[in-house]
């Protein structure tokens, strides 16, 4: 399997929803990529934001406005689909409902007439690997949720096709199957030595599946590397809130390395020379004292909810902004207490101060 | 509390179905009653008609088989800006006066091809009225098919046509199903326009039941009317027996046949295109250029006399469905008392099934004992073959809305009066307004079952018969054309209220 390219990939398309009826909307603006083979990828981001159709005119199934689609060095920008050699896992899974699940697995291969001994055991042994080998006569309509959306994966990696597309898989499963069939899923493309490409909006999910988050908004890339990079050194306001909890702070710099929020003036870890910076610090990383200090940026509690593992701690400040603090131990804080909030200037991600705040943050 | 509500309810439903079965049912099934009295015997010659009747069934229906599917196919998986006029022109045969298309179809074959009355042009004529069902009930099964079943497919591999044979036909194999028996029976039943390209030698079974009945020979109509009931409640349940296979298991493909069977679309498009034009499409216009070149407009008092009759009819029989099948519909959507709603249901399709001309030896057995009025008898013969298609539409579009708007209507306070008025009304009435021009265009154009029941009142389509046997073609061709004109326009407006 060579690595996937794409250059410029940009598709449009003309809206036929009755409020914006002929308007062109862009739903994957000049996106240029490269997958490496053997990875687990994730497209995230929020609904609407060009991934699914960035996928889709990864497999063929979508034809591109613009740009080109590289498998290696091959162009394959206008082969078919049936000729590109993918597995595709849908978001409803789309099983036949008038085969059983011995024969939608098995379609791949009989449909392109590889039908021998040695495919019928691979066969087998897939349907061993997602746990369905006694349902092999099941129809679609019989089988759970989670063992249609087994089904699928085994009916995509049946096709012993090297490259795994993936549109919100476990989208349609409640949390906890949803979960458990993550490290299945995780298993499965790693022992088949696949490459996977996963489309989801669940960012806890892309979190623990993926070797690598492709972030995307309104059909342009934001981000993308390890979960780690992203979630340590965001490049954007978007980055940072829609991965992980983070809290953020419109100041005024004072100084070459220090700015205003309130009265407090915070040290920033490197200098910066714009004139309105904002902060971001994520919520495990504020410090919350009760005492009150003139020099600290200060607030009322207004929630204090426990999450089981942590108490989450939702301040508002004077001005208005909501903090959102984690803490693993209890404590005496009560809503109503009024309190001070702190962070260490090594936690500080620094921003440029954008032109329409929300907007930057609004999915 | 003790309702009055429930009670006038109630009332509602027992007046509704002592109408469907005294007035539609009932006459409608009267004549296998003749099948207790006397004796049945089968003349050679009624073996004969029956003999042609089924060949052209069978025939049609396999011409249709092949290319009704096709269309729909190309039909659904085309983005053409011509499609919405596909869409009409291949509707315009449905709604068309039945004599009105007989005699068109007659004239084209005729004068260009001089084919003239016989095996062949029966068999023509009935593709084209049969076709517009094959094509609607595969296009409306195929448009329920998800369609990321066929990007699975494409993704695992699967070329056009193998995907055309192993996902999308076992899964609307019921819409070909349906498509074939309400061409079958449609093509056994037919009689308007079979009566102007049939001959003497060669007529089908309905056509001949109308000379008898005109002939005066009751026994022999009644043996003939009977066969025919039969044989369409036999299709009907080898149909459901077909329905009834879900699962299909695929072991074999041929790859490379099958994707040179998906390049082969360029010629696969020449032959419909063709096959349209020339076989649906021309024929079924060939009128209105006809008229062009023998412009007759003849307006005697006869004609007048027959049109006002037929909007008659059509109308007071449009009105007089419409109080009963919306309680008729509402029952068969929304009852609790499936079993019975199921048994009012399966009732309506034998009725739709039971060929035209046997419906109308039957409604007049029926009705002439009572010696009623021949106005009065063909109203009731109408209502009998459009009550059903008044209903069929409403039942859907009640069906369709969500039972819990209605219950949420009725938390937010309103009665259950008003929420039939302000929510469910307002939500059926393109339903309504569809089933209304359906079975209006259809009383209209009736020729079958008018002509076993008329003797001395002459309906439109009666008249246009009446003028090809007498030979006075030019005037029966200018009926015809304004007949045409009028479905044309109804064709629009049908289609506006199917879009809003």
């Amino acid at each position: 399997m060579p690595n996937i390219k794409l250059k410029k990939l940009t598709k449009k398309f003309i809206s036929i929803n009755e409020a914006t009826k002929g308007e062109i909307i862009v739903a994957v603006n000049d996106v240029s990529l490269e997958i490496k083979k053997y990875s687990y990828n994730t497209l995230l981001g929020p609904s609407g934001c060009g991934k699914t159709t960035l996928l889709r005119m990864i497999s063929g199934l979508e034809e591109p406005t613009s740009g080109k689609v590289f498998f290696g060095r091959k162009d394959i920008t206008n082969m078919p689909t049936q000729e590109r050699n993918i597995g595709f896992v849908f978001q409803s899974y789309s099983l036949f409902p008038h085969m059983d699940v011995w024969h939608n697995v098995s379609y791949g291969p009989m449909i392109r007439n590889n039908f021998s001994q040695k495919t019928k055991n691979y066969i087998h042994e897939v349907l061993k690997m997602v746990r369905l080998d006694d349902r092999a006569n099941a129809y679609p309509n019989e089988l759970s949720g989670g063992m249609q959306q087994r089904v699928a994966v085994a009916r995509a990696i049946a096709t012993k096709s090297p490259l795994m597309l993936l549109d919100e898989p476990l989208g349609a499963l409640d949390a906890r199957i949803g979960t458990a069939l993550r490290y299945d899923l995780m298993k499965l493309i790693k022992e088949y030595k696949l490459t996977a490409i996963h489309v989801t909006h669940n960012q806890e999910e892309a979190m623990t599946i993926s070797d690598n988050i492709i972030m995307m908004k309104r059909g342009k890339v934001v981000q993308s590397g390890s979960p780690k990079e992203i979630y340590d050194k965001p490049n954007s306001i978007f980055a940072a809130y829609f991965l992980g909890r983070c809290n953020f702070f419109r100041c005024e710099m004072v100084d070459k390395n220090h700015v205003r929020f309130q009265d407090a003036v915070i040290e920033l870890p490197k200098n910066n020379s714009k004139k309105k910076v904002v902060l971001g610090v994520r919520s495990e990383k504020i410090h919350i004292d009760s005492a009150v200090r003139k020099e600290n940026i200060k607030g009322t509690i207004e929630f204090v909810n426990f999450l089981g593992d942590k108490w989450q701690y939702i301040i508002r400040l004077f001005d208005g902004t909501e903090v959102n603090a984690l803490k693993r131990t209890p404590s005496d804080l009560r809503s109503g207490d009024k309190v001070s909030i702190n962070f260490f200037s090594d936690n500080i991600f620094i921003f440029d101060e954008p032109k329409d705040f929300e907007k930057e943050k609004a999915v | 509390m003790f309702s009055y509500k429930k009670y006038f309810l109630h009332l509602i439903y027992f007046a509704t179905f002592l109408f469907f079965i005294t007035v539609i049912f009932l006459p409608a099934v009267y004549v296998l009653s003749f099948a207790f009295g006397g004796k049945l015997t089968v003349s050679s010659e009624l073996f004969g008609v029956l003999k042609i009747s089924f060949l052209v069934a069978f025939i049609v229906t396999s011409v249709n088989l092949f290319f009704g599917i096709a269309f729909a196919w190309v039909f659904v998986n085309t983005k053409s800006k011509y499609k919405a006029w596909m869409d009409n022109l291949i509707d315009l045969p449905l709604i068309v006066p039945t004599a009105a298309l007989g005699l068109s179809v007659f004239l084209f074959w005729g004068e260009f091809w001089h084919i003239g009355r016989g095996l062949v042009l029966i068999i023509l004529l009935h593709i084209i009225f049969t076709i517009p069902y094959m094509v609607r009930s595969v296009v409306a099964s195929i448009e329920q098919i998800n369609k990321t079943y066929n990007e699975a497919g494409t993704t695992l591999g699967a070329s056009s046509f193998s995907l055309f044979r192993t996902i999308d036909l076992p899964l609307f194999k019921d819409g070909v199903v349906v498509g074939a028996v309400l061409t079958f029976t449609r093509s056994l039943s037919e009689t308007g326009a079979t009566m102007m390209v049939a001959s003497a030698a060669t007529m089908t079974a309905p056509v001949f039941i109308v000379n008898l009945k005109h002939s005066g020979d009751i026994p022999e109509a009644a043996i003939a009317s009977i066969i025919l009931i039969l044989s369409a409640l036999f299709v009907l349940v080898f149909a459901k027996f077909l329905t009834r296979k879900k699962h299909f298991n695929f072991e074999v493909a041929y790859p490379k046949l099958e994707r040179s069977l998906s390049d082969l679309h360029k010629i696969r498009n020449l032959i419909l295109g063709s096959f349209l034009a020339i076989i649906i499409i021309i024929p079924t216009f060939y009128i209105i250029f006809y008229n062009f070149l023998n412009f007759n407009p003849v307006f005697n008092a006869q004609i007048l006399e027959s049109f006002v009759i037929s909007f008659g009819i059509a109308f007071s029989v449009t009105l007089i469905g419409l109080i009963f099948a919306i309680p008729m519909a509402y029952f068969i959507a929304r009852s609790k008392n499936i079993k019975l709603a199921n048994l009012f249901e399966s009732m309506h399709d034998i009725v739709l099934l039971v060929p035209t001309s046997a419906l109308g030896f039957s409604l007049a057995m029926f009705w002439g004992r009572l010696h009623f009025n021949e106005l009065l008898i063909l109203i009731f013969a109408h209502l009998s073959f459009t009550f059903p298609l008044l209903v069929k539409p409403v039942v859907a579009a009640i069906k369709n809305v969500d039972f819990k708007i209605e219950e949420s209507a009725l938390c937010l306070g309103a009665n259950s009066s008003k929420v039939l008025t302000s929510i469910l009304f307002p939500l059926i009435l393109p339903a309504i307004i569809a089933g209304s021009i359906m079975a209006f265009m259809r009383s209209l154009s009736e020729t079958g079952a008018t002509l076993a029941v008329s003797n001395d009142v002459k309906t439109i389509s009666v008249l246009i018969v009446d003028l090809v046997e007498k030979e006075q073609i030019a005037e029966a061709g200018f009926i015809c054309f304004v007949l045409f004109m009028i479905a044309f326009v109804f064709l629009i407006m049908l289609k506006k209220t199917k879009r809003c």
